[in-house]
């Protein structure tokens, strides 16, 4: 029964919309870090969440329906979440405190040139705990690119925002390209029994 | 060519109502899942609306579904349930389908 509940359990992630605004919220961040305003970042989820429940509400739900999965699924859901909830806070503020102490502290040359490069990875080791929580194997690809990212602002020695923000723009694009096609494939349905 | 000496009994005593691709894929879809409502079962099975309703009417009869209609921010919304009989007739169904495929598949490794 597990491949088809894996089956079933995908089809409500393939609207692009997580994606989509997860990469707003990492690019939110990125700019925030650009402007120097880096305790905006965890502000940046609260704000738009909200949109993201309403985005759902009005174009996923009329088109996929609603589905309430069983206690064994719904217990790995909560986990992953949890999960991912403690890995995104020790991210952040492993790589704001990483950062700020060590960009003028790291005792090798090559260390120090790698300090900008953490915020980004550590965002990408979220997408990676993100992919095995909730087994969607492309959040391992977002994963890649935030880690790309972080080593293209170490070796171009960027500010660690521009990862954020190019990370964030990467995956933002994946999810409007997911939400185009889920729109394309899937028409508006009627929502009762005839 | 040979015909496979399938069990008459067994073939006959499958479910007539689950019997059906369209009801068995509506069935298979709420076996995975604790509820879904009818625009879910419409985007998974690729049915339309009165004709999924059509089957679902047909599920609710024989006990296999509860179907729920309420308004949610005043929008109709209908959802559904395997019931317990439901799900043990799609178990049921199952096995006699996984022994009817063993003695198949027995038969032509002959």
């Amino acid at each position: 029964m597990s491949g088809a509940e894996e089956r079933v359990y995908r089809a409500y992630w393939q609207d692009g919309t997580m994606d989509l605004f997860a990469g707003l919220i990492a690019g939110t961040i990125g700019i925030a870090w650009l402007l120097d305003l880096v305790w905006l970042g965890p502000i940046a989820p609260v704000l738009l969440v909200p949109f993201w429940v309403l985005l759902r509400r009005r174009v996923v739900e009329p088109r996929l329906g609603r589905v309430s999965f069983r206690p064994e699924r719904t217990r790995r859901i909560r986990r992953g979440h949890l999960a991912l909830l403690a890995v995104g806070l020790v991210a952040l503020s492993a790589g704001l405190g990483l950062y700020l102490t060590a960009r003028g502290a790291a005792p090798v040359e090559w260390t120090r040139r790698l300090v900008p490069a953490l915020p980004a990875a550590l965002l990408g080791l979220g997408c990676a705990v993100a992919a095995l929580a909730f087994g969607l194997p492309r959040l391992g690809g977002y994963a890649v690119v935030f880690l790309l990212a972080g080593l293209w602002v170490a070796a171009a020695d960027l500010d660690p925002g521009w990862a954020l923000l190019g990370g964030g723009i990467a995956t933002a694009l994946a999810g409007v390209g997911l939400l185009a096609r889920f729109v394309r494939a899937f028409p508006v349905l009627s929502p009762e029994l005839d | 060519m040979r015909a496979l000496p399938l069990d008459a009994k067994a073939v006959a005593s499958l479910d007539k109502v689950l019997h059906e691709p369209a009801r068995l894929s509506v069935v298979a879809c709420l076996a995975v899942v604790d509820e879904a409502d009818f625009v879910f079962l419409q985007s998974q099975t690729g049915m339309t609306g009165g004709n999924l309703s059509s089957h679902v009417r047909r599920l609710e009869e024989a006990g296999y579904v509860t179907v729920k209609k309420e308004f949610e921010n005043s929008r109709p919304r209908t959802s559904l349930r395997l019931t317990r009989r439901g799900r043990s007739a799609f178990e049921t169904y199952l096995a006699l389908m996984r022994g009817l495929l063993d003695a198949i598949e027995g038969e032509s490794d002959r």
